[in-house]
């Protein structure tokens, strides 16, 4: 899972900003032989990528990479090459998406070569099979690998243990061996400085995200969310790009409630809001656009999401915190989505419902992804007993394209709302 | 008592998806009580000086039909825990007082949560352990787990559990481990003996009854098949790998032995094999199991290796001591770990000349025609090349 990179809709000046940032940061990956920078592969959630500045080093994401192959429609091609090379057909395609990559060259969305990482961090948050696919990798690069363990949230609450462990493993093991990597002295006040800029875009994030609460929203907090949370989730947190990313799309956003205006859709403005949402699961990435119509077609709108918070629940209140840096990493790891436990999801996805008073929930299940998928219809089954709100579910995958069936898919949406119809038709009847 | 008591006896409790033993052991006293844990691993021991038994669940094979589990998940999850669903729905587990969910994918992860939405009241912990193996980085932090776990046991017992218990239950725990080592090592050397699908039954009724009870059952067994008269066959050793979690269905077992193939070691309810060592009786009991965890624990594709070099280690090393001449890969449907393992144990095999075959199964497969016939293909071809 992961936050998404652009794909093009119409361009606001903050996209326009993104696009830039995503854009250099690849060249800065794809030119580490000349400029001598060292690179670190690691993981979405729970990313520690203020700590990864403090070593000058250029963060690689995976899954990134394999959403911009998903968008481009390559990673169909690259997950059967890594089937044929043996990996299962059971398995997450983030991982076999990343496999096949390699396989054709590791070519970067700018046409250049990625280079090898010099180091994987593998930040374990949420999910097992990133300790897998770190080691599938390091199989292959042979490269130093320093594994961070972040404890789940079994009983639904951060313990001292885990925390004191995360923070202990941060001090002798990951800063220890980025330390040797990259030949850069650990300075703590570097890193206080960037988390400072962290909170402050954090603090603009949660504001955005919030602004769906309005009716209408002038965001969609799903398919335009993934790409709200884009720099905030990936290789720009703590950098001012992205403290002055988070300011462009906070203003653009007040403008847009000034207007009275619904999301912006790759086909401009979106027009009358029938249908507020809220979403649990990530993405289909290889059919982005088509499955984002069906939605906007309706006038469906996500008022809010579970996907969006794989990168942290900073609408829940957490902030990067400057005053207590290594003891801010840990909670923030530990305090991802789907490091939370199932019953936390409910309720997460409860007050969701009832704070951005949507009309009913909508399951994306993945097929590739057991860290969310494992439990949704018991998750479903709990929130329309608890709110008396319809729940729909259907079944899609991230980056594989065989797993979008996009008949089904609007089957089961225009059904859906239908449903949601009766209901509101049958609240008012019995309101009458 | 001949093998084949025994085997019936351990065969009644493996088919008995009502528990009868372990409940009949609880009703004999109206203080017991009963927690279960699912694969791979859990410290009995520490369940054992409560004074409590540990329940093994391992779904529910293909005996039990699922009626409500499959409204559960997706076609595409495992079936081990819709089947475990399944029996906590049907009541079958009524009597169990707590569960315990080990840290070993996403799905029994997240099958801890809805065991709390399902089951509100009862005791429930999702059992994290270390991935990282330094003695003061992960030691000290599953050592504060499992006090953790302690205490909620004493809780729910309301008694104390003391050291002097603790070290107590590591002594019966040593012994089940010798035992248990013991058969395995006869199935090495005399596998026309002691048929895997002898073992693994043994193995299961040891999930189901008390250790003491099971190191009896051990000890006969053991007395009892080295009487066996079996004449050695032309068959080729293997071991069997990715099967650590949810179990095949006991005719898979089967057919692996028909079609011409010695199971020399595998990774069956591991629970029973996951300490190498003894663990040490004397000074702190809960660090001692702390520490045998954290060095001497088995290689499993739900642990992290630490080093690139030691992917593998372990499965060459069953290999090698065990004289196997091929390893099967079998895994159940959609198990992560276990496939995500697998090509990396493959180039290992392939490095060092080891020839393997993969599989996967669900505990309710039925057909098992074309894995009877994959194993005997593989079994000619092994004995073609030596
Ligand atoms: S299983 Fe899910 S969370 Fe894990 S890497 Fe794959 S998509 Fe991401
Ligand atoms: S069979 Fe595999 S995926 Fe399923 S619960 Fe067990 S370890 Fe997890």
């Amino acid at each position: 899972m992961s936050a998404a990179t652009s794909p093009e809709v119409i361009k606001e000046p903050s996209m326009v900003k993104q696009k830039e940032m995503i854009a250099g940061n690849y060249d800065r990956l794809t030119s580490t032989k000349e400029s001598g920078e060292k690179v670190v592969s690691t993981f979405v959630p729970g990313n520690l990528n203020e700590l990864i500045m403090c070593f000058d080093m250029v963060n690689n994401l995976p899954e990134t990479n394999a959403i911009q192959n998903g968008m481009r429609k390559v990673s169909g091609g690259m997950i059967m090459d890594a089937e044929k090379a043996g990996h299962s057909e059971d398995v997450c395609t983030y991982v076999k998406a990343d496999i096949g990559m390699m396989g054709r060259g590791n070519i970067a969305p700018n046409g250049k070569p990625m280079p090898a990482p010099d180091m994987l961090l593998l930040s374990y948050t949420g999910c097992f099979t990133f300790m897998k696919w770190f080691e599938l990798l390091r199989h292959e690069y042979k490269c130093p690998t320093v594994m961070l363990q972040i404890p789940y949230q079994g009983d639904g609450k951060i313990t001292k243990n885990m925390r004191d462990f995360v923070v202990k493993q941060l001090k002798e093991e990951v800063i220890p061996m980025f330390e040797k990597v990259s030949g850069v002295k650990f300075d703590i006040d570097r890193l206080r400085e960037y988390l400072k800029n962290s909170a402050k875009a954090e603090d603009n994030l949660v504001w955005v995200l919030e602004s769906a609460k309005n009716r209408p929203s002038p965001i969609d907090a799903y398919f335009g969310g993934v790409y709200y949370i884009g720099p905030m989730f990936t290789a720009f947190r703590g950098t001012a790009d992205a403290v002055e990313y988070y300011d462009l799309v906070r203003k653009e956003i007040e403008q847009r409630i000034r207007e009275g205006k619904g999301p912006i859709t790759p086909e401009g403005d979106m027009k009358e809001e029938k249908y507020r949402l809220v979403v649990e699961g990530p993405p289909n990435w290889t059919s982005f656009r088509e499955f984002w119509k069906l939605f906007y077609d309706e006038g469906a709108v996500v008022v809010a999401s579970s996907y969006t918070k794989v990168g942290g629940l900073y609408d829940q209140g957490f902030r990067h915190d400057p005053n207590d840096p290594l003891g801010t990493l840990a909670d923030y790891c530990l305090g991802c989505y789907t490091n939370n436990n199932l019953p936390q999801r409910v309720e997460l996805l409860e007050k969701y419902m009832n704070d951005y008073q949507a009309d009913g929930l909508l399951i994306n299940s993945i097929k590739s992804c057991n860290s969310f998928s494992a439990g949704q219809l018991l998750m479903m089954r709990e929130i329309e007993k608890r709110t008396g709100k319809p729940a729909a579910f259907i079944e899609t995958d991230l980056v594989d394209p065989r797993y979008f069936s996009h008949a089904n898919v609007k089957n089961r949406l225009e059904s859906y709302f239908q449903m949601v119809d009766q209901k509101r038709s049958g609240a008012s009847l019995a309101a009458a | 008592m001949s093998t084949a008591d025994i085997i019936a006896r351990c065969e009644a409790l493996y088919e008995d998806l009502d528990f009868t033993a372990a409940r009949k052991w609880k009703e004999a006293d109206p203080s017991r009580k009963v927690i279960a844990y699912m694969p791979v691993y859990v410290p009995r021991e520490i369940i054992h000086a409560a004074g409590m038994l540990p329940l093994g669940i391992m779904g529910g094979g293909d005996g039990l039909e699922v009626i409500h589990g499959d409204a559960y998940y997706q076609s595409y999850i495992c079936r081990i825990p819709r089947s475990t669903i399944e029996l906590g729905l049907s009541k079958r587990m009524d009597f169990v007082d707590g569960m315990l969910f080990p840290s070993i994918c996403d799905v029994i992860r997240n099958l801890s949560g809805m065991w709390k939405l399902l089951f509100p009241g009862k005791y429930v912990r999702y059992f994290d352990v270390p991935q990282n193996y330094k003695d003061d980085v992960g030691g000290s932090y599953y050592t504060n787990e499992l006090n953790e776990l302690r205490e909620g046991l004493e809780h729910l017992s309301g008694r104390k559990i003391t050291d002097d218990a603790l070290r107590a239950s590591i002594e019966v725990y040593n012994e089940n481990r010798k035992l248990v080592q013991a058969v395995y090592g006869m199935r090495s050397r005399e596998p026309w003996k002691v048929p895997s699908s002898e073992v693994y039954l043994l193995m299961r009724a040891g999930l189901v009854v008390p250790v003491e009870e099971h190191n009896q059952i051990l000890r006969d067994y053991l007395a009892a098949a080295e009487k066996v008269q079996a004449s050695k066959r032309d068959n080729c050793r293997v071991v069997i790998n990715g099967s650590f979690c949810e179990q095949p269905p006991l005719n898979l077992i089967k057919s692996i032995e028909l079609a011409g193939c010695y199971i020399v070691d595998d990774d069956y309810i591991i629970v029973h094999r996951w300490l190498r060592n003894p663990v040490s009786t004397s000074g702190d009991p809960m660090q001692n199991l702390s520490l045998a965890f954290l060095h001497e624990s088995i290689a499993t594709a739900a642990k992290y290796d630490d080093k690139e070099e030691d992917k593998g280690k372990y499965l060459l090393e069953q290999v090698r001591s065990n004289a196997a001449e091929g390893v099967i890969f079998a895994a159940p449907s959609f198990c992560d770990p276990a496939l995500l393992e697998r090509p990396m144990l493959a180039d290992r095999c392939s490095e060092h000349n080891v020839p393997y075959i993969s599989f996967k199964y669900a505990e309710n497969s039925g057909q098992m025609q074309p894995i009877r016939e994959q194993a005997g293909t593989f079994a000619d071809s092994i004995k073609l090349w030596s």
